[in-house]
């Protein structure tokens, strides 16, 4: 909690300190929220249904390019088109989850990422409403009751509120019942099936709150490029969701910030040249290398290194199991539910 | 009614490049469990090095079958490497080997660059094949896909089903543990799955680039196309495969020819009909 309130302190004083704002508290700090929204939505999925989506950035796009298209070419005035915009995306998660939460594991991930890129080529394609290749430019920052999004700093604070709220809002639903059954449907589907609820819908309600997550995000984003393009939707950005969730550590929803601030200081330098190879492929490089060795990310370091000392300290004891955070599809192997509890 | 037949056979022949492609996702996929998202990597990978061996040799045989081999290999290098020692945990399996794909992608745009390659087909495959009626010519190059997806497609399933290695893979894919435990070397038998499933792969990215264009960006087009050809068919199953391959090949193909503007749409509503009455697949088994 303490952690916390100076985390928020330090965040909202951060662009009155830092020098080079332009640079800080735009390409690091503005880029840094979205991304870390979307991942969130990743992240939440993750461990509320214990399932890994690719295609948080559909939801994303679909807010965004249907935003840009209202605001940009058809004047509608944000304060329609932003709930009107966010709406939708959230809309076509529900009509996507009614199909992909029917899967599991492997499978899901496949679909979801099958999802994201026909969404892709379908914006790619249908160029007469969505610019194909050159996508959409000239987003005006919008002027909400009386504020003037224009300038860098009501921007930044903007996403800031939406990254608290989103991050509080994730944390609150765990708490309720909704959330709580969540947690016995990823661990025990029969079981909580058994006990009379509906695990279909909880899952589709689940995926559809991270696909409104993601669209908050696709706003947020839009305002910060200016423009939107299929480039923004494809696959390597798809990965660079899962980079900052993989970084910040599947396991911890505020880690998806961590990561995204990761993930977007490592692209800035290393566009300046200063490594030698080339930037994709470290990033690839340094994803591998991430989920091979650090299961839990940049969150869950301070487990590892403590893990680790307590391992040699008693050493050849195998690693606690359930501690790695990436889920597994364990078909048949759940030994938790065939054995028979003694009644107390 | 040459329009049809046209249409018909470009999904047909497509339906055959999907085949080759998928069936080395699906062969990888039952064996192992392992989804090998680098797939569509090692298919842009396989085209790029028939037309660099073509480019050195002037052979179309010699930079087809180069091609298939050294993919596979690529594959092989991949799973021994990273996925060897994690292969327990599929999904993070999986998302390295999105990481492999992406390392793989940037480092083909770095050596090849932006521009669309294409791999020359040999004198006999040029030119068009006159059919006995209708007066109705066709490419051959695109026959002989079609020929050759039949070939491979009757070979793996004779493979599978005939030999005493294909019956271990069927057995490995019920009941891994107990192959081993019958004294077989789980681990070879894997070795030479993942060596086929890749240079399938790699076929495919040699005999496509014939056919279409090489450029960045088709790796994760045909990556897109063999999962919707494996969620159609059913992971795991060479049949459902080829089931997959035509239903996908035919829809887009006709889409394209008479409702153009809704062809990405009607392929992913085919993938949303299929899952609606068999979330498995056509052919998959039941989770």
């Amino acid at each position: 909690m303490v952690v916390g309130a100076l985390v928020l302190l330090a965040l909202v004083v951060f662009p009155f300190v830092v020098p080079r704002p332009e640079f800080w508290v735009v390409s690091v700090g503005i880029r840094s929220l979205w991304l870390g929204i979307v991942a969130m939505s990743f992240i939440w999925m993750s461990k509320s249904l214990g399932l890994l989506s690719l295609g948080q950035l559909t939801f994303w796009g679909v807010t965004a390019y249907t935003l840009a298209i209202l605001s940009t070419e058809n004047d509608v005035p944000y304060v329609l088109s932003l709930p009107l915009t966010v709406l939708l995306g959230t809309a076509v998660g529900f009509v996507v989850a009614l199909i992909c939460v029917r899967t599991n594991g492997v499978y899901f991930l496949m679909l979801t990422l099958a999802v994201s890129q026909l969404g892709f080529f379908l914006v790619l394609n249908a160029a007469s409403v969505t610019g194909g290749f050159g996508g959409i430019g000239g987003i005006r920052r919008p002027e909400l009751f009386g504020f003037s999004f224009a300038d860098r700093n009501p921007l930044y604070f903007a996403g800031l509120a939406l990254a608290v709220g989103a991050y509080l809002l994730c944390r609150y639903i765990a708490r309720t019942p909704f959330g709580l059954a969540l947690e016995g449907i990823r661990d025990s589907p029969e079981r909580m099936q058994a006990l009379g609820y509906n695990i279909y819908w909880y899952r589709v309600a689940a995926f559809t709150f991270s696909a409104f997550l993601a669209s908050v995000s696709g706003a947020l984003a839009l305002f910060y490029q200016g423009r939107i393009t299929p480039g923004s939707v494809d696959l390597v950005r798809s990965i660079d969701i899962l980079i900052v969730s993989v970084l910040g550590g599947i396991g911890s929803i505020a880690g998806a910030f961590v990561g995204a601030t990761g993930l977007t200081i490592f692209t800035n330098f290393a566009q300046t040249d200063a490594i030698g190879i080339r930037r994709l492929t470290l990033t690839g490089l340094v994803f591998v290398a991430v989920l091979l060795f650090m299961p839990g990310g940049i969150a869950g370091l301070a487990d590892q290194v403590r893990d680790f000392r307590a391992r040699k300290r008693k050493s050849g004891a195998p690693a606690a199991p359930g501690d790695n955070p990436i889920p597994v599809t364990t078909a048949g192997t759940d030994t938790e539910h065939s054995t028979i509890e003694p009644q107390v | 009614m040459r329009q049809f037949l046209t249409i018909t056979l470009n999904g047909l022949t497509l339906a055959a490049l999907y085949f080759l492609v998928a069936s080395g996702l699906t062969l990888i996929f039952g064996m192992m469990r392992i989804v090998n998202l680098a797939h569509g990597a090692l298919y842009l990978l396989g085209g790029y090095l028939a037309f660099s061996l073509l480019d050195v040799s002037e052979n179309w045989a010699l930079g087809l079958l180069g091609a298939t081999i050294l993919v596979g290999l690529v594959g092989l290098v991949m799973y021994v490497v990273f996925l060897s020692r994690i292969e327990k945990e599929d999904m993070r399996v999986a998302l390295v080997t999105i990481g492999l794909s992406l390392i793989l992608a940037d480092q083909m745009l770095a050596f090849y660059g932006g521009t669309a390659y294409s791999v020359d087909t040999p004198d006999f495959l040029v030119g068009a094949f006159r059919f006995p009626f209708a007066e109705f010519v066709y490419p051959i190059g695109r026959l002989f896909t079609l020929l050759l997806a039949i070939v491979v497609g009757t070979a793996l399933w004779l493979f599978i089903t005939r030999t005493r290695f294909g019956m271990i893979i069927r057995a490995g894919v019920d009941d891994r543990d107990m192959v081993s435990a019958t004294g077989i070397n789980v681990r070879l038998v894997f070795l030479v799955v993942f060596f086929l499933g890749s240079a399938l792969a790699g076929l495919g990215g040699a005999i496509g680039g014939g056919t279409f264009s090489l450029a960045p960006g088709t790796d994760s087009e045909y990556l897109l196309y063999s999962l919707i050809v494996v969620i159609v068919g059913g992971m795991g199953s060479i049949t459902g495969v080829a089931i997959g391959a035509i239903l996908v090949g035919l829809v887009s193909q006709f889409a394209l020819g008479y409702v153009p503007a809704l062809a990405s749409i009607l392929t992913f509503g085919l993938m949303i009909v299929v899952l609606a009455v068999r979330p498995q697949g056509i052919l998959g088994r039941a989770q």
